[in-house]
């Protein structure tokens, strides 16, 4: 395992074998450092490596040990955005090439900050993470009405529906957007994940949503489990 | 009969206090003048240079109006001479006044006040360990409490009535049972400018009418009117500028958290969390120049760790007493919040993070320390029993305000030299039996007893004597604020979703 604080100059990436450079790529997703990752994706494509196989092994592999740290209160959110962003470097380069051959994400989800709420940074940190675990995301930004959450996850074929609120005042609206589904026949078509800072498993559970996210670690974890069931 | 003697101490013990409201606080300064200073011409760049979003229409039009302009961001600017003159003029001293002259309060200089803030969903209720979803009944228990705490000097929405889902049936509810429930000054919240005027009709029947009310207008509204950084968020602005319809100063609260929303320098959180405050300031001035406003730079706390809010650290406490001292420093009106633990219970972490934080906010003179009665869990929730047990935290507090009065007769000098030659002894002096009262403050709950009494009357903790004295007082404390005549009117006119029933001691709940 190279040394993490060993000078950067030294460490030249098209040099090292593949289990190496998987292992390095790790690293450099831990430590955040974007145009590594980028580096390191480039070299393994030239090398004949799949698309699926980098983004599972070294990207989607690098992100899991910053989401057991991130719970664990290792790594601060700062962090774990630095982190997240990384992998969206390595991402860029794979998304052409997964698109074109028809390769199906993990999952797909649409997020939204419910109408009324206009607080998003937890919502981003869920979006930025779910990407980081596979999933393919539209961010639909904040103040979003029923229709609208629907409308989108419909059309970009989402399996998740999640909604975030901050306001003790919005979260209710959370409610008006699944008895919205009921309403238009969709609510088994979707599984819908609730996060935010005054929700909690009993509002969840009254409400009917299927699970509460405590954070955005969390978050993934379950978007992982339900979708795989 | 009893002696006229033993009939007027009985009296004056029950109305006199080591503390009131509005003593004097600002000696604690954790800025230097060279600080204010620097810190003072950034918020004057920031509001220049880099301005505010997404104004509404009406604060649009009038501002441009006074000189403001959009720069090539599409932001709207505000030149420093306009600032500084807003600052200037804007009234250092506003009265917020009570149903009860004698609950008037005038906010401004360095004069501490402890009030304020709420908005929880959660109740944690006497003796439980566990929360569940507040409702309207508990806002008008918490005015009724609030009503007999001697250092809590205005009501506030505490919690929200989740029950109701109508946000104007709400807001109506929330004032109804807040204006019954105690004859302090409520500071009043709209979920949307809309919900003012009929609000405003209702309190215009409780004064007695339009002009009884605006005469001695009981109530305020307010906001939070901006998305940090630096963007104004619609309705909240809406409902700030409706407000001054009530007529009375507009408590305007911003708080961006260092970190996630303001810098994560704690001087620049401060710098922020001012600016964005004076931008709430003049967005109210453009509209009705002079019209009062009480500031709330709020700046907040993230814990790192997890992205969250955190009220109960030291970087709270003395980032809350630093914004405090920069709007003493513009001799203008301010409030923050402090007291808001992250302690989910009435513990030892809830005891020393509400201390800190409101002994440093209170000692930078700050006018109106808010969140300080009652707030559990990192604003998440809402006990009675802390509430009973911050107004002897506050007490105490207050008393360090006071501070420590030094003249000839405090030096005891005399006093002294007539105990050494004579008795020995200071406890039947004259001057100890003049202070016992007037000069100490006696908590209601803390326990001073020895530790046998503790053990004999079966170990209690405080929490226990807490949840007593709130079965006491709101068993028996049923004011009525509200003459029957006129209450029977406000129940025509509005859906009032408290049965009178439940609010007499008849009704049982507690």
């Amino acid at each position: 395992m190279t040394d993490k604080f060993d000078n950067d100059d030294e460490i030249i990436l098209s040099e090292l074998p593949d289990d190496e450079l998987i292992e390095q790529m790790h690293d450099d997703i831990y430590d955040g450092l974007a145009e590594e990752i980028a580096e390191g994706t480039r070299i393994l494509l030239e090398r004949g490596w799949e698309a699926p196989k980098v983004l599972e092994k070294a990207l989607v592999g690098g992100m899991a040990a910053v989401g057991v740290d991130f719970r664990d209160g290792i790594l601060f959110v700062p962090e774990v955005l630095m982190s997240a962003n990384a992998m969206k470097a390595g991402m860029e380069l794979l998304k052409p090439i997964l698109s074109e051959s028809g390769n199906k994400p993990i999952g797909k989800a649409v997020v939204g900050t419910v109408k009324g709420d206009i607080h998003d940074i937890g919502k981003n940190l869920v979006c930025m993470m779910l990407e980081g675990a596979g999933f393919e995301v539209t961010d639909l930004g904040v103040n979003i009405d029923a229709d609208t959450y629907i409308d989108a996850a419909r059309d970009s074929g989402a399996t998740i529906l999640g909604m975030s609120a901050l306001l003790t005042t919005t979260m209710p609206y959370m409610k008006v957007v699944i008895d919205r589904m009921k309403e238009r026949g969709v609510r088994d078509d979707f599984i819908v994940l609730v996060g935010g800072a005054p929700l909690n498993e009993e509002f969840c559970r009254s409400i009917g949503a299927d699970a509460y996210c405590r954070d955005a670690a969390i978050a993934v974890e379950v978007a992982k489990e339900l979708v795989a069931a | 009969m009893m002696r006229r003697g033993r009939t007027s101490r009985k009296l004056s013990t029950a109305e006199s206090s080591a503390v009131k409201a509005g003593l004097a606080g600002g000696r604690y300064r954790p800025l230097t003048e060279s600080d204010e200073k620097q810190i003072h011409q950034t918020i004057l760049d920031v509001l220049e240079n880099i301005g505010m979003g997404d104004p509404i229409a009406k604060v649009k039009e009038h501002a441009l109006a006074r000189g403001c302009f959009i720069n090539e961001h599409g932001r709207l600017c505000f030149p420093r001479a306009l600032v500084e003159d807003v600052i200037a003029k804007s009234p250092g001293n506003v009265q917020l006044m009570g149903r009860d002259p004698r609950h008037d309060l005038e906010i401004g200089g360095t004069r501490v006040h402890t009030y304020g803030g709420g908005e929880a969903v959660n109740m944690l209720d006497v003796g439980a360990s566990t929360y569940r979803p507040s409702t309207l009944p508990d806002i008008y228990d918490a005015a009724r409490l609030t009503d007999k705490m001697a250092n809590i000097h205005a009501f506030s929405r505490l919690v929200v009535a989740t029950e109701i889902e109508d946000q104007l049936i709400c807001d109506i509810n929330s004032a109804y049972v807040s204006a019954a429930g105690t004859s302090k000054h409520l500071q009043l919240t709209f979920a949307d400018a809309a919900n003012v005027q009929p609000t405003l009709e209702m309190l215009y029947m409780i004064a007695g009418g339009k002009e009884k009310y605006l005469e001695r207008p009981f109530a305020n509204g307010g906001g939070c009117p901006v998305i940090s950084p630096l963007r104004y968020g619609r309705g909240n602005s809406e409902v700030c500028v409706e407000s001054i319809k009530l007529g009375a100063p507009i408590w305007v609260t911003v708080a961006p958290q260092a970190g996630a929303t303001a810098p994560a320098a704690l001087a620049g959180a401060v710098v922020q969390s001012v600016a964005e405050a004076l931008a709430g300031l003049l967005m109210i001035d453009v509209v009705e120049p002079g019209f009062p406003v009480v500031l709330g730079p709020w700046p907040f706390v993230s814990d790192l760790r997890s992205g969250s809010f955190t009220g109960g650290s030291g970087e709270e406490a003395v980032v809350s007493a630093a914004a405090a001292q920069m709007v003493n420093f513009y001799g203008l009106p301010n409030s923050v919040g402090a007291g808001m633990t992250d302690s989910k219970l009435p513990d030892y972490q809830a005891g020393y993070e509400k201390a800190l934080a409101i002994a440093l906010a209170a000692q930078a003179g700050c006018n109106d320390v808010s969140e300080s009665s009652g707030m559990l869990g990192s604003l998440m929730a809402l006990s009675l029993e802390s509430l009973v047990i911050d107004n002897d935290l506050l007490g105490a507090v207050l008393r360090t305000v006071r501070g420590i009065e030094v003249n000839e007769e405090t030096l005891s000098y005399e006093v002294i030299r007539q105990v050494v030659h004579g008795e020995g002894h200071f406890l039947r002096n004259r001057q100890t039996l003049d202070l016992m009262r007037s000069g100490y403050e006696y908590p209601a709950l803390a326990d001073r007893s020895t530790v046998e009494e503790w053990q004999a009357a079966g170990s209690p903790d405080i929490r226990q004597q807490a949840g007593k004295r709130v079965r006491s007082i709101l068993s028996s404390h049923y004011p009525e604020y509200i003459d029957p005549v006129t209450d029977a009117k406000i129940r025509a006119s509005f859906p009032i979703r408290l049965a009178p029933e439940d609010m007499n001691a008849g009704s049982g709940r507690w």
